[in-house]
């Protein structure tokens, strides 16, 4: 067929259509999700208040402070290091919105790089989104990718060197907020929002810093916790507390070769006890089918339970898969154990929290029932 | 009637089958306390294991020292070696040193204890997350010259630490490393 001036202008309103009919998906990524101020909040701060290099960037971020109004310590929990590990959120989200601190502070960073959540990974199929049925109604929350916007930080280098230490790692991994810390006020926007984190739990005095993150069933370091040197005594209590609860946890020390990643910088730069947990997410793992929002919500994939049966995953694994339920009742319940035993050595730094539901019923009921 | 005797005596057999394992595995662990304090608990592999029987040995109010990187030189000052297996590349890096520097330290550390009359219990408390060929060289190394092996059963599904005790080790099994810290009190006089 040959080309004439009609089909070349069909081919462009044909092009344009497409465009005008893709656009609202994909801008609806830069649309915020909704995080409710739950009972325990008494402020809502940006990390640009705490560096405010970061004001009006795309790297800024809500940062809930849940402050019992009583002397005591104070704890931070972190999600959304890798937008595209949902446990991590939305556990987060569920502490900001039902934790109720009775004795000390406790300090919330939900979506910690927010840009991040502003694009998915299309190339690995993933989904813009998942919705959780709640007590509300149909709530929907974004899926987002590992690393920094293009949009936001651009190019990458071909090589990455983390400024501190001169580490050198690939390239695309100069976009990933967990091996740029402690960060820079005039690095790359990735350095910033370290920075920014940095900035906070040296100036809130904070005590127990979490990440909470999540790594593809094939990867050995899962249902585990690394910890900084300062947080070992901490870690191994909170293991055995988990063990009676029937939760199994792993314990690895963080290396102190390995730089830029929150277990070793916060625990270097600050006072902080550093921790960081991982649950197991089917929808990031290699041996996944079809990557959908069913996925992401159930965990449920027939390759992975091949996969267990031959003995290749690091975690118990059969056809009810990893859901999203039972991973945030995982890093919720190891996140309340932590606190508690965190500070039992001296009482007066305690934070206590009330309000969050137990393992069971975030299992059983669902975490939409409680958001 | 007859139904009623054949239930009985099914039951009966069931009954003396189970007693009899039972048997079995009650000869096959400790039979007693019979370590000495104080107590020098050391890692094996560097994976953090070890600082979960460090926190078993106190809420068991013990006497010991948690070094996780004790030389042989250490083990004099001691009644009893503790040695927590299981390996961890991220703890052997953490420490900065090579499986193989891991693997002699630990036969210096036994010959050591065999050489001066100190007991060595070895315990395995990481379940099946914590075996494979990294911690399985550690095992091998380590719990064929124990006096006494504590295994938190789910790490023992193949059987390893059963083949390595034979009738000549005592080797407990229990269920959870909870557990494991009531075996570690009951050892010790
Ligand atoms: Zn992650």
């Amino acid at each position: 067929m040959v080309g004439t001036k009609k089909t070349a202008l069909a081919l462009l309103t044909a092009a344009v259509a497409i465009l005008i009919l893709v656009t609202p998906q994909f801008t609806a990524m830069h649309t915020a999700d909704t995080i409710n101020k739950g009972p325990g909040v008494t402020a809502v701060k940006m990390l640009s208040d705490y560096f405010a290099g970061l004001k009006n960037t795309p790297g800024d971020t809500a940062v809930y402070v849940l402050d019992s109004g009583k002397p005591g310590g104070t704890a931070l929990v972190v999600g959304g290091t890798h937008p595209n590990e949902p446990s991590g959120y939305i556990g987060a989200i569920l502490l900001v919105e039902k934790a109720r601190p009775t004795k000390g502070k406790l300090i919330v960073i939900p979506q910690a790089n927010a840009s991040g959540f502003t694009h998915n990974d299309y190339s690995e199929g993933s989904p813009q989104r998942f919705a959780l049925t709640t007590p509300g109604g149909e709530r929907w929350f974004r899926y987002g990718s590992r690393a920094t916007n293009p949009v936001h930080q651009w190019p990458d280098p071909d090589i990455y060197v983390h400024a501190a230490s001169g580490q050198k790692l690939s390239g695309s991994e100069t976009r990933n907020l967990n091996r740029a810390y402690p960060g820079r006020p005039d690095g790359t926007l990735t350095e910033q929002i370290a920075y920014g984190i940095v900035e906070l739990i040296s100036r809130e005095k904070v005590n127990l810093a979490i990440d909470l993150h999540e790594a593809s069933p094939e990867y050995p370091v899962i249902n585990a916790l690394v910890f900084h040197e300062r947080a070992m005594d901490v870690a191994a209590i909170a293991a055995l507390d988990l063990e009676m609860e029937k939760i199994k946890i792993g314990l690895e020390p963080s290396p102190k070769t390995l730089r830029g990643l929150s277990h070793r910088e916060w625990g270097d730069a600050t006072g902080a006890m550093a921790v960081l947990m991982e649950t197991a997410n089917p929808a990031q793992g290699r041996l996944r089918g079809a990557t959908n929002e069913a996925l992401v919500l159930t965990g449920q994939d027939r390759m992975y339970e091949r996969a267990a049966k031959l003995g290749r995953l690091f975690i118990p694994y059969d056809k009810n898969g990893q859901p999203l339920s039972l991973r945030v009742a995982r890093h919720v319940t190891a996140t309340m154990v932590l606190i508690r035993d965190s500070f039992e050595k001296d009482p007066r730094q305690a934070v206590v929290v009330t309000g969050v539901p137990s393992y069971r019923e975030i299992v059983t009921k669902g975490v939409g029932a409680f958001l | 009637m007859k139904d009623r005797l054949l239930t009985l005596t099914v039951l009966g057999l069931v009954f003396a089958v189970v007693l009899a394992f039972a048997g079995v595995a009650a000869a096959a662990g400790l039979p007693g306390a019979q370590f000495e304090q104080p107590l020098l608990i050391t890692s094996v592999g560097q994976s953090a294991d070890g600082q979960m029987v460090r926190v078993l040995a106190q809420r068991a109010g013990l006497n010991f020292t948690y070094d996780s990187l004790a030389g042989a030189d250490a083990v004099s000052g001691y009644r009893t070696l503790v040695l927590v297996v299981g390996g961890s590349s991220k703890g052997l890096g953490a420490a900065g040193i090579n499986l193989d520097q891991e693997e002699q330290r630990a036969q210096a550390l036994i010959g050591a204890a065999k050489n001066g009359g100190v007991g060595v219990v070895v315990m395995h408390v990481g379940g099946e997350a914590r075996r494979g060929d990294l911690t399985d060289r550690f095992v091998r190394a380590a719990a064929p010259r124990a006096d006494y092996l504590i295994v938190v059963a789910d790490g023992n599904q193949d059987n390893i630490f059963g083949q390595i005790a034979g009738d000549s080790i005592p080797v407990d099994y229990p269920g959870t490393v909870g557990e494991a810290g009531g075996y570690l009190k009951a050892a010790f006089k």
